[in-house]
C-alpha cells in the first residue's frame, strides 16, 4: 500500500500502518500478475473467466478488490425510495425494485447522514465532491479534499495501469453562488486542489482502456513498432519531466502547486507506459469501439456502465467514479425515455406535492434501473468462487437527501412514516466482508465513519475521514 | 419549498448570482475574504473589489501607499487558446482542444482565470494524444513539413539544431536557451539509437515540445520568485499578454518581431499593437469577452419550456448570441460610448430576432446592422441574449434579471443568501404576477435587504418574457415596470436612487451611473490578465475609465488603457508561504 503518499487533511491513517507504509514504501502485491503470469498470454475480454477456473483463481489469493462511487443528482423522493421494513426479510421499496436479482447482495441504509456537506448556498454546486469528500468545497479557491474513492487508488498506487477512471453522462457544469465549477462535475479528488474530472465520451473511455495497446497482435513488426514508440515516448516524457523540474526552481508557491499537478500527471503517463510495456494487456475482445457522442442518455449510460465492467474484467483499473449527471442544474431538463417531460431539478423542488413527488420517483426509478444493469453484469463475471460484484464495492449515493429540503439526513414526508435518511445504497461485499442482504437502520450515523469502515474492509488502514468521521461505523460484517 | 424559492438557475457562465430566490439576505457588501488576490467574484469582479459604496468619488479614489501591479498565476491554455495556439503554429485544422479537451470552462465569468484551471492526469493524456496527432500530421504532410522544415534534417546537426530554434521560438513564445536546444538534440540523438529515422527523431522532438510545460503553461519569471517589487514584465511576456487577451492565441509575427527589438516596454508601443490586432481577423476579443462577461455564450444549448415558448430552438439562440458581440464588437471597433452599450439605437438582427422583436425584418441574410425605430428596444437590457439567460425556461425572474444588473453592469453583486432560509408555509403567497409574488416576499423583513435592490430592477425589465418579446401583461393583469434604485446594494447611500419605467429607461439610470464604467473596466481588465481583481487594483481601475482623448469614455479606450495600464505591463513574486508541516 503507499498509503505514505497521501497527505490529505481529509483522511488519516493508523499511525503504525503509516510508519511502516513509509519505511518500506514498496509497491503493493499485485496478485493480479500472478494471475496474469499464469494466463501466459495477451486476454481476450470475452475468454478471461475461462483461462481461470475459480479453482485456479483461489491459488492465487484473493481476487483484486473494486471500488465504485455512483452519483446521482438532485436528491430523491423519499416515500418511494426507503423501504418501510428493516432486516434481512425486509421488502424492497417501488424505486429499489429493480435491485431485486441481487437483493442478497445490497445492502440499503437509513438512518445515515453527511451533514458536514450540507451547503443551503451551494448544495449542488458542491454536491458531486460533497458526496464523496464528506467536507463543504471552499471558494473563492478550489479547496475540499481527498475523495473516499481517491484514497483507496493512491492506496493501491501502481498496482493497475490506470489508477482510476472518472466517467459522466453529463458535461455541462454550472457555478453556484460563486463556486468553481468544478464541482458541480467532480466527485473524484486527488487531493483538496486536484480535481479528476470525468470523461464524457465513451469512444474517449475505450481509448483510455485500449489505445496504444496491440499486446493481443502476434504480428511481430507491429509489436516492434509498438515498442519503439513506446520508447521514444517515454524520452519525451523523461524531457517535459526535466524542463519541469528546472522551470519548478524558478517559480513562486502558487505557480509550483500548478507544475506539480502537471509533474504529477507525466508521472502518471510514465507508469502507463511502463506498464502496458511489462505485462500483458488486455484487448477489446469482441467489443467495438463505441461512438465518441451518444445523443441519446439511457444508450450513453449503457454504453459507460459496459466500459466499466470492462475495465475491471482487464482489472485496467479498480477505481470508478461513475456520474448518471451531474449536479443539481446540470441534469436533464427532460426524460422522454420514460415518457417525462419535466426538469430533473425544477420537479426535485417538490414542495411536498405528491404529485411532483411520483414524477420524481420515476426519475429515480430510471436511476435504479440503470444502476441494476450494471450489478446485472458485474455479477454475470465469474471471479474466483464468486463474482465480481462480490469483490467489488459499489457505493451509490446522492448529493442531496432531498431535492426540496436540500438536506443530507432525515427528511419528514406527509403520509410517510418509515425511516429516512442520506439514500445511501452498497452492492459487493468486499470479498465477503459486508454483511448485505438487509436494510439497516442507524440512527443519525455518519456517512464518513460509514467510508472509514469500507476503507478498512478494502485493508486501507484509515482511522478518521471527512470533516466528521472519527471512527469506523459498526454493525457493517 | 415554492419553486419561486428556488436557489438555483441552469445556465452556466453568470451562475452564483442568479442563486438567490426569494430568500433572506443580510449581511449584505460584507466580504468573507479578506480582500485577498485570490477573492474572486461574478463577472470576476470581486465585492470586496468594487468601489465602496456611498463613500466613494468616483474620479479621486483615496489612494494611500505605493501601487501594487499584482502577479497572475501561471496560466495553461484553455481548450480555445490551445487549438488557437496549434493552428497557428502548426498550420493545422484539427482542433483537439474543443473535441477532446476536458471541460474546463466555463468558470464563474471568464474561462481563462489561472487561479481556476487544473491539470488532471486524464487530461495529460490528452495531450498526449494531441501531440502525437499533430506531430504526425507535420511530418506526413509535404505542405505543413515544409513550412516547419527548412532545411535536409539528414544533413546533420546544423539543421536540426536551426529547426529546434525556429519551431522552439515561437512554441515557447521566446527564444530557446542553448541548453534548451542542446536537450532537443539530445533528445533527437536517442531517438535515433532507439532505431528511429531523422523524420522520426525531429517528430520526438516536436511531440515533447508540444508536451512541454513552456508550450502548455505561460510562464513569467520574476527576478526574485518570492519577492514583491514589481517589475517590467520582459518583451516576450508582454507581446503573450496581448495575444492571448486579443487573438486567444499565441504572437503574431510583428509581436515576435517587437519583442525581439526589446520595443514592448512603453505604453505608446503597447496601445499601437493593440490597435493593429483589433483590425485583425484574429480578433477573439469582441466576441469572446462580451459572451463570458454577459454570460450570453450558452443560449443556444439552453432549453424553454416549448409550449410556452415555441418560437425557441438551437438557431434563435445563436442568433441571441450573435447579436449581442456583434453589438459590441461593433461599439469596440469605432470606439462607440460605453454608454452606448445600454442606449444605442441600434443593433444586429436577423429575420428570426426581427420577428420575435416586432420588428421589419432586414435586408439580406444573417445579423444586419439595424436602427432601431421601436421605443422598447435599444441597449443590451433589452437584447433577447441578456432577457432569456437572466430567465427560467417558463418565466421571467425578476430576481435574477434584477442580480444581473447589479452585478455585471454596476459590480455590485448582491450577497449569497444566508443559511437556514425558511420555506414559506403553502398558501402565503397569493399574488399571480411576478412582479406581485415579489412584493409579497419582501415583506418578510429577511429578504427585504437585498430584495429591494434586485427586485425593483428586475421589475422594470417585466414588459420582456423569458425569450426577450415584448408583453404588456402577465398572468392576465397589465405590466407594472416601474422601478428604482432602491436598497442597499443598488442604493448604498439611502433612500431611493434614480426611478425609470421600463427597461428603456432602466438602462439610461445604469449608463449613468458612477460605477458601471468602473465595472466595465474591471470586466476588462479581469479577462486580460486572467485573474480575479483585488482591492489593490482599484486605482489602475479609475485610471482604466480615463477617456483617451476626447471627453466621452469608449468601449475600446478602455482595452487600450488596460494594455498600457502597470498591471498589464508589470508584475512581482509571490510572497505565499511554501506549504509545509508534512512530515
Amino acid at each position: 500500500m503507499s498509503i505514505a503518499r497521501i497527505r490529505d487533511a481529509n483522511v488519516s491513517f493508523d499511525p503504525q500502518a503509516l510508519a511502516a507504509a513509509r519505511r518500506n514504501p514498496s509497491r503493493p502485491k499485485l496478485q493480479r500478475r500472478a494471475i496474469l503470469r499464469a494466463a501466459a498470454a495477451c486476454i481476450a475480454l470475452p475468454t478471461l473467466e475461462s483461462l481461470l477456473s475459480p479453482a485456479e483463481a483461489r491459488a492465487f489469493g484473493a481476487q483484486p478488490l473494486r471500488w465504485v462511487s455512483w452519483f446521482l443528482p438532485c436528491g430523491v423522493w423519499g416515500p418511494s425510495w426507503f423501504p418501510t421494513t428493516t432486516g434481512v426479510d425486509y421488502e424492497l421499496s417501488p424505486t429499489l425494485a429493480p435491485l431485486a436479482p441481487f437483493k442478497s447482495k445490497v445492502l440499503v441504509f437509513a438512518g445515515l447522514q453527511n451533514t458536514p456537506a450540507v451547503n443551503p448556498q451551494g448544495s449542488h454546486g458542491c454536491g458531486p465532491p460533497g458526496m464523496t469528500t464528506c467536507r463543504q468545497g471552499q471558494k473563492p479557491a478550489i479547496n475540499v479534499g481527498i475523495s473516499v474513492d481517491q484514497v483507496y487508488a493512491q492506496a493501491l498506487g501502481t498496482a493497475t495501469r490506470i489508477p482510476s477512471m472518472q466517467l459522466s453522462v453529463v458535461d455541462t457544469t454550472f457555478s453556484d453562488v460563486q463556486y468553481p465549477a468544478v464541482y458541480n462535475g467532480t466527485t473524484a479528488w486527488a487531493s483538496a486542489t486536484q480535481p479528476l474530472p470525468p470523461v464524457i465520451s465513451p469512444g474517449q473511455v475505450f481509448d483510455q482502456l485500449f489505445a496504444g495497446h496491440a499486446a493481443a497482435s502476434t504480428d511481430v513488426a507491429a509489436q516492434a513498432a509498438l515498442a519503439k514508440r513506446r520508447a521514444l515516448h517515454k524520452s519525451v516524457l523523461d524531457e517535459v519531466t526535466s524542463e519541469a523540474n528546472a522551470l519548478m526552481q524558478r517559480l513562486g508557491t502558487t505557480d509550483r502547486a500548478k507544475l506539480d499537478e502537471y509533474l504529477t500527471s507525466v508521472r502518471a503517463a510514465e507508469v502507463m507506459i511502463t506498464q502496458s510495456g511489462t505485462t500483458p494487456s488486455c484487448d477489446a475482445g469482441t467489443s467495438a469501439r463505441p461512438a465518441d457522442k451518444i445523443a441519446d442518455v439511457p444508450t450513453h449510460t449503457k454504453a459507460l456502465i459496459d466500459l466499466m465492467v470492462l475495465a475491471f474484467q482487464c482489472d485496467a483499473t479498480r477505481v470508478i467514479n461513475f456520474q448518471q449527471a451531474n449536479g443539481g442544474h446540470s441534469s436533464y431538463s427532460s426524460f422522454p425515455w420514460i415518457n417525462l417531460n419535466v426538469d430533473h431539478h425544477g420537479i426535485s423542488h417538490h414542495n411536498g406535492d405528491a404529485n411532483k413527488g411520483a414524477q420524481l420517483a420515476k426519475i429515480d426509478l430510471w436511476e435504479m434501473t440503470n444502476f441494476a444493469y450494471f450489478l446485472q453484469k458485474m455479477d454475470a463475471v465469474a471471479e474466483g468462487n464468486g463474482t465480481m460484484l462480490d469483490n467489488s464495492l459499489v457505493f451509490l449515493s446522492n448529493e442531496l437527501s432531498d431535492g426540496n429540503a436540500h438536506n443530507q439526513g432525515a427528511t419528514k414526508y406527509t403520509n410517510f412514516t418509515g425511516p429516512t435518511g442520506k439514500p445511501i445504497v452498497l452492492a459487493g461485499s468486499a470479498g465477503g466482508k459486508l454483511n448485505t442482504g438487509r436494510h439497516a437502520i442507524y440512527n443519525d450515523a455518519s456517512q464518513a465513519d460509514l467510508f472509514i469502515a469500507l476503507l478498512n474492509m478494502l485493508d486501507v488502514p484509515v482511522t478518521t475521514f471527512g470533516a466528521v468521521g472519527t471512527a469506523p461505523l459498526t454493525g457493517l460484517t | 419549498m415554492l419553486e419561486r424559492k428556488s436557489y438555483e438557475r441552469r445556465s452556466l457562465a453568470l451562475g452564483s448570482l442568479f442563486v438567490i430566490g426569494a430568500t433572506a439576505c443580510n449581511g449584505y457588501l460584507e466580504t468573507t475574504d479578506g480582500g485577498a488576490d485570490s477573492s474572486r467574484d461574478l463577472g470576476a469582479v470581486s465585492p470586496g473589489g468594487a468601489p465602496t459604496p456611498g463613500s466613494s468619488d468616483a474620479a479621486h479614489p483615496a489612494e494611500s501607499g505605493p501601487r501594487d501591479p499584482g502577479r497572475v498565476t501561471i496560466r495553461r491554455l484553455n481548450r480555445v487558446e490551445y487549438d488557437n495556439t496549434v493552428r497557428d503554429l502548426l498550420g493545422t485544422t484539427q482542433t483537439p482542444g474543443q473535441s477532446t479537451f476536458l471541460n474546463d470552462a466555463p468558470q464563474l465569468g471568464f474561462d481563462n482565470d489561472a487561479d481556476l484551471q487544473t491539470l488532471s492526469p486524464v487530461q495529460f493524456t490528452r495531450y498526449e494524444q494531441a501531440a502525437e496527432a499533430l506531430a504526425t500530421e507535420v511530418m506526413t504532410n509535404a505542405a505543413r513539413r515544409a513550412q516547419l522544415v527548412s532545411c535536409d534534417l539528414q544533413s546533420g546537426p546544423a539543421c536540426a539544431a536551426k529547426v529546434i530554434n525556429s519551431v522552439g521560438k515561437r512554441a515557447f513564445r521566446r527564444p530557446l536557451t542553448g541548453d534548451e536546444v542542446a536537450a532537443y538534440q539530445n533528445l533527437m540523438t536517442a531517438a535515433a539509437q532507439a532505431g528511429a529515422s531523422a523524420d522520426e527523431q525531429f517528430q520526438t522532438v516536436l511531440e515533447a515540445i508540444l508536451l512541454s510545460p513552456h508550450f502548455l503553461f505561460r510562464p513569467e519569471l520574476d527576478p526574485d520568485p518570492a519577492g514583491t517589487t514589481p517589475h517590467l514584465l520582459a518583451p516576450y511576456e508582454v507581446a503573450s499578454r496581448l495575444s492571448y487577451a486579443v487573438y486567444r492565441s499565441m504572437p503574431d509575427q510583428e509581436l515576435f518581431d517587437a519583442a525581439e527589438a526589446g520595443k514592448l516596454a512603453e505604453p505608446a508601443e503597447l496601445r499601437a499593437q493593440l490597435e493593429r490586432m483589433l483590425a485583425s481577423p484574429k480578433n477573439a476579443f469582441g466576441t469572446t469577452f462580451p459572451a463570458q462577461w454577459l454570460g450570453t455564450s450558452g443560449i443556444a444549448t439552453e432549453s424553454f419550456d416549448p409550449e410556452l415558448f415555441p418560437k425557441f430552438n438551437p438557431s434563435l439562440g445563436a442568433s441571441m448570441a450573435g447579436e449581442v458581440t456583434s453589438f459590441f464588437g461593433d461599439l469596440l471597433q469605432k470606439n462607440g460610448p460605453v454608454s452606448d452599450l445600454l442606449t444605442a439605437k441600434f443593433s444586429y438582427v436577423d429575420a428570426s430576432l426581427a420577428s420575435l422583436y416586432g420588428i421589419p425584418a432586414p435586408a439580406g441574410s444573417g445579423l444586419i446592422r439595424t436602427t432601431l425605430s421601436t421605443a422598447q428596444r435599444g441597449g443590451l437590457l433589452t437584447m433577447a441574449g441578456v432577457l432569456s439567460v437572466t430567465s427560467y425556461p417558463t418565466r421571467t425572474s425578476l430576481v435574477r434579471r434584477g442580480a444581473f444588473v447589479l452585478s455585471q453592469l454596476l459590480c455590485a453583486p448582491p450577497p449569497a443568501p444566508p443559511p437556514d432560509i425558511p420555506a414559506f408555509p403553502e398558501g402565503e403567497i397569493t399574488a399571480t404576477t411576478q412582479r406581485g409574488i415579489l412584493a409579497q416576499h419582501r415583506a418578510l423583513k429577511a429578504c427585504a435587504a437585498c430584495h429591494d435592490s434586485m427586485d425593483n430592477i428586475g421589475a422594470a425589465m417585466e414588459n420582456y418574457d423569458a425569450l426577450g418579446a415584448y408583453r404588456t401583461e402577465d398572468a392576465g393583469q397589465t405590466i407594472d415596470a416601474s422601478g428604482s434604485f432602491t436598497g442597499a446594494i443598488a442604493q448604498p447611500s439611502g433612500g431611493v436612487g434614480p426611478t425609470f419605467n421600463g427597461a428603456v429607461e432602466l438602462a439610461a439610470a445604469v449608463a449613468a451611473d458612477p460605477r458601471f464604467a468602473p465595472c466595465i473596466a474591471q470586466n476588462v481588465l479581469s479577462y486580460s490578465l486572467g485573474r480575479s481583481i483585488r482591492p489593490a487594483d482599484q486605482p489602475y481601475v479609475q485610471d482604466i475609465t480615463k477617456p483617451a482623448s476626447g471627453t466621452a469614455l469608449g468601449v475600446r479606450d478602455i482595452l487600450l488603457n488596460v494594455v498600457a495600464n502597470d498591471t498589464f505591463r508589470m508584475r512581482h513574486g509571490d510572497p505565499t508561504p511554501a506549504p509545509g508541516g508534512m512530515p
